[in-house]
């Protein structure tokens, strides 16, 4: 039995496949790779891990000019302290795991000769995993969620046209239910700013 | 001028329309406790919860409130709108006119299938109500800190065996037919012992007296405010424990009695005359024995106005913070409408390990078998009364629904009763009494006592941990001590140390803490045998998991502050 979230998930991505496929026009494929920097929206998050590293592989596929359907794999791992509640000395070290399957449409637009700019929206497919590392204390889950992106490509080398430095700002909005004392609710999505190279294909 | 007044006094009425449309009217709701985290998403919410039931609750809640419960997603229906300064009661429904019959009479609300809410736009609904009902006021204070969500989910469990105790089996033999006969004729004498009248308030002095000579200590009255500006008195006296008296077993049933000609003639010998002298032989058998635990006996007044004095022991109680460890409720334990005659036992969900061992203590003991019906919503006796302040407590009756053709009639006299299953009852009652008190023993280290918790919590972002630190008081016979835990009070205890303690201290964990967690210590002796449980130390969730208060705002419950 599938779940609604992983529903819409699925008919997303199938739609941007799909739409992908049907495109009787040209087709720009884009592979890009970033890392960057996490800064969670939820302040629990904040609190116990801080901003966090990630890193990401994203497809770009640009039906004719305009607009196009991207997907890829966003990695982030961060390592933190349970907070000690009601004044106890010892230390609980945590670490938190977050694989993104992200999936979005997007509309292009150029700046100039060189400047791509890629204003997106979609939907990111989450699993996570936070443990207790000195306990054998786990919780794991996985959670789809809606994202915006925004990206911007630079194609700095003129005798490397397909390569482009790109920039991205991508905001998750993954808000989960918990079991824990300190919210019913908590949110691990957030900001990310990615910085990193793309390669056009074709 | 005058046009300028009127468009003030206009403004100005409209102003309190306004204000009193927007002032908070409580409304009286039902929230299903089939929805996960109900009770925590309440406990959150800091409404109040009046009264747990078994497929509900019962909670008083302002615009604030339901909005809160709405932002959270807890599904709820109204019950009664504007009840604040109200009278509430809660009605047994066994036949379908029930319905009928109190809406005729006032305002009626069903609740779950056998109760409904019944309530008056004036006056005091108790008044008006039909004869004939079963009933009980609802409570007018939360006792939502006293809920924690082990107790309203536990298992009913199953009845186990215990084996039978010689001490115990002492005590139980002790009961004596002759000593029922003559206590409940006693009761009888009075005529009535209907609140209103001194037949009452003489049976009071009887069962004063009565205890004074069983050297019983703590001897005392109760009084309290009863209904229509009388002042009924509990009696209580105690058999102090000499471990732990703190922990406190509690024996009681009410000794007031009611029939149509309540003023003159109630002789109430099924209800409660019965009651009462079990209360009063359990106390005589009990009285030459040492115990770990103090064993309260408790006759209660006023119980036929409305449970009004064990609601008012049961709340001091609360407000003393006194270590209730389960309370035995007798009312009407002497009429067999067949026999072999059982007796029934009333538990609520986290009551239910009591109606385990009295069913366990009356089969072992006295060979009696036993009915357990668990029921939160079997409200009306003054078991109750203990229920509605968090304690543990159990209710024994000869039948539900009730048997005796006599039953608030000026028939109901000693010649209807069957004393030898009277008998039967009022043993197990005094060998659960005395399972529950624990008995001195020879042979085994003193009962270790002293024990307390120290609750350091941590949390992540999905999961909560607890350490538990045990400490307790070193005792000399001992070469060692073993630590016990269960999430049920009372019920299931594991050990935790593979081999007896040196230390009088003991860590658990850190461990993830959903539920609220029991422990009791017991001392071992040279030879290996080992002492009664110790008092039970609990590391409350409700403390602990629902106070933080001043963490940052997201993690708060989700409020919808612009809706206030």
């Amino acid at each position: 039995m599938i779940r609604k979230p992983a529903a819409v998930f699925m008919l997303l991505a199938g739609m941007s496949l799909g739409a992908a496929a049907a495109w009787a026009g040209p087709l720009k494929l884009t592979l890009s790779g970033s890392a960057g920097m996490f800064t969670p929206s939820g302040r629990t998050y904040q609190h116990l891990y801080g901003a966090g590293i990630p890193l990401s592989l994203d497809a770009w596929l640009t039906f004719g000019s305009r607009f196009g359907a991207a997907a890829g794999l966003n990695f982030l791992s961060d390592s933190g302290t349970a907070v000690a509640v009601n004044g106890g000395e010892d230390d609980y070290p945590l670490k938190i795991v977050r694989l993104t399957i992200p999936v979005s449409l997007y509309y292009a637009a150029r700046l100039g000769r060189n400047v791509d700019l890629r204003f997106g929206v979609g939907a990111g497919l989450h699993r996570y995993r936070e443990e207790w590392t000195s306990l054998s204390l786990v919780t794991r889950g996985w959670k789809v969620s809606p994202r915006l992106c925004a990206s911007a490509s630079w194609r700095a080398i003129p005798s490397l046209p397909r390569l482009a430095f790109v920039g991205t700002l991508d905001c998750d909005f993954v808000r989960i239910g918990s079991g824990a004392l300190l919210s019913d609710k908590t949110e691990i999505g957030g900001f990310e700013f990615l910085v990193g190279a793309s390669w056009r294909f074709f | 001028m005058r046009g300028v007044r009127a468009i003030v006094v206009a403004v100005l009425v409209l102003g309190l329309f306004a204000a009193s449309s927007f002032a908070e009217k409580p409304s009286l709701l039902k929230v299903p406790k089939a929805q996960t985290n109900a009770l925590i998403v309440l406990k959150r919410c800091g409404v109040e919860v009046l009264q747990e039931l078994q497929t509900c609750y019962i909670i008083r809640a302002g615009r604030t409130d339901i909005s809160d419960l709405r932002a959270n997603g807890i599904v709820f229906s109204p019950l009664a709108r504007n009840a604040g300064g109200k009278a509430f009661l809660l009605v047994r429904a066994r036949t379908d006119g029930t319905l009928a019959a109190l809406r005729a009479a006032g305002r009626a609300a069903p609740v779950e299938p056998e109760t409904i809410l019944f309530w008056t736009d004036a006056g005091d609904p108790a008044d008006r109500l039909p004869e004939g009902l079963l009933w009980k006021p609802l409570p007018n204070r939360s006792l939502l800190a006293r809920l924690s969500p082990a107790s309203s989910t536990a298992p009913a469990a199953a009845v186990t065996g215990i084996s039978a105790d010689s001490d115990v089996a002492l005590i139980v033999s002790d009961v004596s037919t002759d000593n029922l006969r003559t206590l409940v004729s006693a009761l009888e004498s009075f005529q009535t012992r209907n609140t209103y009248t001194t037949g009452c308030s003489g049976a009071g002095q009887y069962i004063y007296d009565y205890f004074a000579g069983l050297g019983l200590d703590g001897l005392r009255f109760q009084p309290f405010s009863g209904p229509h500006g009388t002042t009924p008195r509990n009696v209580i006296a105690d058999k102090t424990g000499a471990t732990c008296p703190a922990d406190i077993v509690i024996v009681c049933g009410h000794y007031d009695s009611t029939s149509p000609m309540s003023s003159t003639l109630a002789p109430g010998a099924d209800d409660n005359g019965s009651g009462t002298a079990a209360v009063l032989e359990t106390a005589r058998v009990l009285a030459s024995h040492a115990f770990d635990f103090t064993i309260r006996f408790v006759a209660f007044a006023a119980e036929e106005q409305g449970l009004f004095g064990s609601a008012y022991y049961a709340a001091q109680a609360a407000d003393d913070n006194e270590r209730i460890v389960g309370v035995i409720n007798l009312d009407m334990i002497a009429y067999a409408d067949a026999l072999p005659e059982d007796v029934t036992l009333i538990v609520n969900s986290a009551s239910s390990w009591l109606a385990d061992l009295m069913a366990a203590a009356a089969m072992s003991y006295v060979g009696l078998t036993s009915e357990t019906i668990v029921n939160a919503s079997f409200t009306y006796s003054d078991h109750a009364s203990f229920w509605d302040q968090g304690y543990l407590a159990l209710l024994a009756i000869e039948d539900e629904p009730i048997a005796n053709p006599y039953y608030h009639t000026i028939q109901d006299t000693s010649p209807t009763l069957d004393f030898d299953f009277f008998t039967s009852v009022t043993k197990a009652a005094a060998a659960v009494a005395a399972e529950l008190g624990q008995p001195e023993r020879t042979g085994p280290p003193a009962t270790p006592s002293g024990l307390t918790t120290t609750v350091e919590t941590y949390s992540s972002l999905f999961k909560t941990a607890k350490k538990v630190t045990l400490t307790w008081m070193e005792q000399g016979d001992a070469v060692g001590y073993n630590v016990y835990r269960t999430t049920l009070s009372h019920e299931g205890y594991e050990k935790l140390n593979a081999a007896p303690l040196a230390a009088a201290s003991y860590t658990d964990g850190p461990m993830s803490v959903g539920l609220t967690y029991y422990y009791v210590v017991t001392a071992v002796g040279a030879t290996g045998l080992e002492s009664n449980n110790s008092s039970e130390a609990g590391i409350a969730a409700s403390a602990a998991a629902f106070a933080i208060k001043s963490w940052p705002a997201e993690t708060a419950i989700v409020r919808r502050e612009g809706r206030r």
